[in-house]
């Protein structure tokens, strides 16, 4: 295979883009049939105002107080009784990160998850970061 | 009390609604000198205003339609263009920021090519990539085309380096599309097929040697 000199390059990239091929015009009824077939976008569920002001005073002070005071409650005493402590020595830390750190200069891993479709995206559903907890003596 | 806040709400509510007519509106009076900025359609869309919509399809189509043809031909191009922004249309408030919009849209536009492809490969539409249909699309470039001054000696080489898109392989095909006739980055060809900066340059090399081969043989030199 011949390599392209960069001047045969340049002349083969403005003669392509010079001639390149041009489509037909589209249909004169495409753009209307495209905004007239489009979907309203899913609108996030809001209650209406008769429900909201139904609801007493009272309840909606005081109850959502509650909740959030018994569900940090039971939240932290369920955490702290299930998640497995594993106890970690600082020398061993330390060698982890001297063993690992080259990892985190890579600078073409860390920009390649940025340029992925996910990246630009929206997540659709949240995941449950695991819990992690270290103990340093 | 009570009645005092619905009304209040209701006052916003108005306000708001108003204000984005104003805001449409006023994106309409500027797309036609041109001065609307893309973040501003695109948020707009987000909330899933139609009109602003049509003023991003007016804005992109071309680019959209271009892309396609040469990458699938003329085949089903309408429908293959409408597929492409019906998905722009849902995808749309997943997106993050309007910074992502172009590359986004090239990424959509290669999906519904590279599906059209497989279609075409699995023979359920005859392919268009031969002679007699580009002797027709050809003729249709020669009756829809408006521009008096395009010659016939311009048609000839459009013809015959859309042929030679059509000597290449699919992959070699999209690289030289995107990065030759649409003038992107390396970088960004490399985020619209998702794959490695290098992987584009060595398909970019081999593109283009193998076009230049074919345009030779048909009396083309550089």
């Amino acid at each position: 295979m011949t390599n392209l000199h960069k001047d045969q390059q340049n002349n083969l990239v403005s003669f392509l883009r010079h001639n390149q091929p041009v489509p037909s015009n589209p249909r004169a009824d495409l753009e209307q049939d495209l905004i007239d077939s489009l979907e309203p976008h899913p609108q996030h569920r809001r209650l209406s105002f008769k429900v909201i002001w139904t609801i007493p005073v009272t309840i909606t002070l005081r109850v959502p107080v509650k909740l959030i005071a018994t569900g940090f409650l039971v939240t932290s005493v369920s955490l702290g009784v299930k998640t497995p402590r594993t106890a970690l020595e600082p020398k061993d830390l330390e060698n982890f990160l001297v063993s690992n750190w080259y990892g985190t200069v890579d600078s073409d891993k860390y920009t390649a998850n940025e340029k992925t479709e996910a990246y630009w995206l929206l997540p659709t559903a949240s995941k449950s970061q695991p819990a992690l907890s270290v103990l340093a003596h | 009390m009570f009645s005092l806040n619905i009304k209040n709400v209701y006052i916003l509510d108005n306000m708001s609604k108003m204000l984005a007519c104003e805001q449409a509106s006023a994106i309409d009076a500027e797309s036609e000198t041109g001065l609307a900025t893309e973040q501003e359609l695109i948020f707009l869309c987000q909330q899933g205003d139609r009109e602003c919509f049509r003023l991003l399809y007016q804005r992109y189509q071309q680019r959209v339609r271009s892309t396609l043809y040469q990458l699938c031909g003329s085949a089903s191009l309408d429908d293959l263009v409408q597929e492409v922004f019906f998905k722009v249309w849902k995808g749309l408030p997943k997106l993050k920021t309007a910074k992502y919009f172009s590359t986004w849209l090239y990424r959509i536009s290669w999906n519904v090519a590279t599906d059209q492809r497989r279609k075409l490969a699995k023979g359920q539409e005859k392919t268009s990539f031969n002679e007699k249909v580009w002797e027709k699309e050809l003729d249709n470039t020669k009756l829809t085309n408006t521009e008096p001054a395009i010659d016939l000696m311009q048609l000839h080489y459009q013809d015959v380096v859309q042929r030679g898109l059509d000597h290449l392989s699919f992959e070699h095909r999209a690289v030289l599309v995107l990065h030759d006739l649409k003038d992107l980055p390396q970088k960004q060809v490399a985020e619209i097929l998702n794959v490695p900066v290098g992987t584009v340059k060595s398909r970019l090399f081999h593109a283009r040697n193998s076009l230049k081969k074919f345009l030779e043989q048909q009396g083309i030199s550089f």
